[in-house]
């Protein structure tokens, strides 16, 4: 049940901290450089981008970043993170945030064991026993618990709920402090839309198809932040010529990179998209589907299109003339619109003007999953801080 | 064979024109072709069934409805037959049986419970088979009551019956070894040392989750019900009542002039050599008022050979030869979902 030898009223009783308190630092900087050395790290990209963004450099750059405008900000207490079980390391990253923000925490892990969570577990705890801490966090690992569960939630400041939504109304039925906050992460889906003239402007497309790779295949396009669909924006022949290219391009680095699908996808793809056929919203894409990568022309339809989606390789592309073309694809659970054009800003005045409730983040392609304290719309840091004054 | 392939094809048609959303699921997932072999045939999820009302007749006709277990509404299987479907399930699972334990009719042991039956317009999947198989029993008696415990006079009753030949035994896999099995005693030999055969399929599923082996099964059926029971297994499944696949003296599954069988890569549904692990994908003949003639399930098996080439089985019988070996494990997590406990 325990993953570290730290107990619960220890971090319960703990007092709130400074903002990117040195002890906290110092910490993550050491399982920064633990990580970077680690031998196997060449099989975890994604333990090695959290090493990256705990880096002692990247945590004085955030500090110096929050301290100008927040001099007299301070964490609240003791948070519960309830992690999700689709990103590996997504309790790493909640964990970090609330850390740096002054909050001793509690991470309930998922019981799916990732081979880079076991890794990663071990090297907090080996930086634990080494570093000489007084301890600020603790990780469990339990299946049903009620009991555990309402105890924690009664007794802590913060709860990070991170989904799905099932998950989230399970723990919102608990009792919780009058001077509670809850930061809930419910089910998400996300879109990538590529301007075709830009796209077959562009002289190296292998790289743009790593980066959609990364953004993809990293959680088997598990992630709330993974593209489930591919918007083209073009006239006819522009976009004919990108998506050829494009989808190409991806197999071939699907090849490179030795994607490995878990075994029965194809099952588990016609399981999702027989329904959607039957109702004649969408089809095959001639010639375009390989077994790691199945895509589907969208022949009508809306948001509801992307709720119910299997990942491990599953797109559903569409052409269009307008962004308003876009707008009955999105919804609120529409969280990032991964993007390739020639200028963001189009898209952001866009979003804003025609007053669109889901995309709640606009990125490029090849940075949809990267972690900021700016997550799923949220300002993590003033959820988490209290502010004394200004 | 090209028989049977022109019958599949006809079902292909008529489906293609009476059910529309079969018609779009063909039009849009699959290449258009003539259909040549089995493997043109175009294939449904078996969970569409549970997410889809899918019919061919119109709902007027709708005599019966099977479901398939599960804990849900949301969870089952749904469907619908018409009276000429319904009989022909029937038809068929008598013809399949008899040539497997002959056509006189006997007394019979259900291995369940009335309960099970008592609805006369729906029918779970146990329920569907206690009444298909109640086809060859004279007389009927059931082993569990409604509380699924055993009614030892009904069994004794059922074990005093003198007659020639041996007995009919019939359940469902999992409910024989949950329900009966488990509880009796090792070596308790209700039945006595008295002739019977016991045809058990469905629910396979949960035995070998439990990994309770086929060897496990038929030795605690020897040593608690009785050491002259012979054991013959089916495959089948709600979505295709009566064209079971039956299991021979060997230990391998049939196809027969009901049904046929095809197993698929689990990765990217190409066609599979005999001797290859993949998905199973099952055809029946009878699926006409629903379109389930042809459906892509979630277990995997592997053919060993065909008898139309030259490959035939031990036992003697005709026809492909197969078993069922596992099932692909649960699908993966969408989005943000903590399904592996709260």
């Amino acid at each position: 049940m325990f993953r570290t030898d730290i107990d619960i009223e220890t971090i319960l009783s703990h007092p709130p901290l400074e903002i990117f308190n040195d002890e906290v630092v110092r910490f993550l900087s050491n399982v920064s450089q633990r990580i970077k050395s680690h031998p196997d790290l060449r099989r975890f990209p994604d333990l090695a981008s959290f090493g990256f963004f705990i880096r002692e450099k990247n945590l004085k750059k955030l500090e110096r970043f929050y301290k100008k405008e927040n001099r007299w900000s301070m964490g609240i207490g003791a948070a519960f993170h309830i992690a999700p079980s689709n990103v590996p390391l997504n309790f790493a990253y909640s964990l970090v945030a609330a850390l740096l923000c002054g909050n001793p925490s509690l991470v309930k892990l998922s019981t799916k064991i990732f081979e880079q969570s076991e890794l990663l577990i071990s090297l907090l705890n080996k930086e634990l026993s080494e570093g000489q801490y007084k301890p600020f966090f603790t990780l469990l690992q339990y299946k049903h618990d009620h009991e555990l569960n309402q105890k924690l939630s009664s007794e802590c400041r913060l709860r990070l709920l991170w989904g799905g939504d099932e998950t989230i109304e399970l723990f919102k039925s608990l009792t919780v402090k009058a001077n509670s906050t809850d930061i809930t992460f419910p089910d998400r889906y996300s879109l990538s839309l590529i301007d075709a003239k830009t796209y077959n402007q562009i002289t190296n497309p292998h790289l743009v198809s790593v980066k959609f790779y990364n953004d993809v295949y990293t959680f088997d396009q598990n992630a709330c932040t993974s593209p489930r669909g591919v918007f083209w924006l073009g006239n006819y022949a522009e976009v004919s010529i990108a998506k050829n290219r494009f989808w190409a391009s991806l197999r071939h680095v699907l090849r490179e990179k030795k994607y490995t699908p878990n075994r029965g996808v194809a099952v588990r793809h016609i399981a999702n998209t027989a329904k959607l056929a039957a109702h004649n919203h969408i089809e095959n894409s001639d010639g375009f589907s390989d077994y790691a990568m199945q895509v589907y022309d969208i022949k009508d339809g809306n948001a509801d299109l992307f709720s119910e989606h299997s990942g491990e390789g599953l797109f559903y592309q569409k052409d269009i003339n307008t962004l308003g073309e876009l707008k009955p694809f999105i919804n609120e659970k529409c969280q990032t619109l991964s993007i390739l054009m020639s200028e963001k800003t189009q898209i952001l005045e866009w979003v804003v003007s025609s007053r669109i409730s889901g995309i709640d983040r606009v990125c490029d392609i090849g940075n949809s999953s990267e972690f900021t304290l700016n997550w799923d719309g949220k300002d993590l840091f003033h959820l988490m801080t209290k502010r004394l004054a200004a | 064979m090209e028989q049977k392939v022109e019958k599949f094809k006809l079902l292909d048609q008529f489906h293609n024109e009476h059910c529309v959303f079969y018609a779009n699921i063909k039009k849009n997932l699959f290449e258009s072709r003539d259909i040549k072999t089995l493997a043109d045939l175009p294939y449904l999820p078996a969970n569409l069934f549970k997410k889809m009302d899918l019919l061919s007749i119109s709902k007027n006709h709708i005599f019966k409805t099977l479901y398939s277990s599960g804990t849900s509404s949301q969870n089952k299987s749904k469907i619908f037959l018409d009276k000429e479907n319904a009989a022909n399930q029937t038809k068929s699972l008598v013809h399949i049986i008899s040539e497997n334990i002959g056509t006189k009719r006997t007394s019979m042991l259900i291995l369940d419970s009335l309960s099970q039956t008592t609805s006369r317009d729906s029918f779970s999947a146990r329920g569907a088979g206690i009444l298909g198989f109640s086809i060859f029993g004279s007389k009927k008696f059931f082993a569990l009551d409604n509380n699924m415990s055993l009614q030892t006079n009904e069994i004794k009753n059922f074990i005093e019956i003198v007659q020639k030949g041996p007995k009919f035994l019939y359940g469902f896999t999992s409910i024989i070894w949950e329900e009966i099995l488990e509880k009796l005693s090792d070596n308790a030999k209700i039945l006595e040392d008295r002739q019977y055969v016991l045809i058990h399929g469905g629910g396979w599923k949960k035995l070998s989750d439990k990994n309770i082996s086929t060897e496990q099964f038929i030795s605690a059926i020897k040593q608690k019900l009785g050491p002259n029971v012979e054991v013959h297994e089916y495959y089948g499944m709600v979505e295709q009542t009566g064209s079971i696949f039956m299991g021979c003296s060997k230990g391998y599954l049939h196809t027969n002039q009901f049904n046929d069988i095809i197993i698929r890569d689990p990765n990217n549904l190409s066609i599979l050599e005999n001797g290859q692990v993949g998905v199973i994908q099952s055809l029946s003949t009878l699926a006409t008022a629903y379109p389930g003639f042809s459906i892509l399930t979630e277990d995997l098996g592997i053919i060993y050979g065909n008898s139309e080439e030259n490959l035939k089985c031990e036992c003697g019988q005709d026809g492909k030869y197969f078993k069922v070996t596992g099932r692909l494990p649960k699908s993966e997590l969408r989005g943000c979902s903590n399904t592996y406990g709260m």
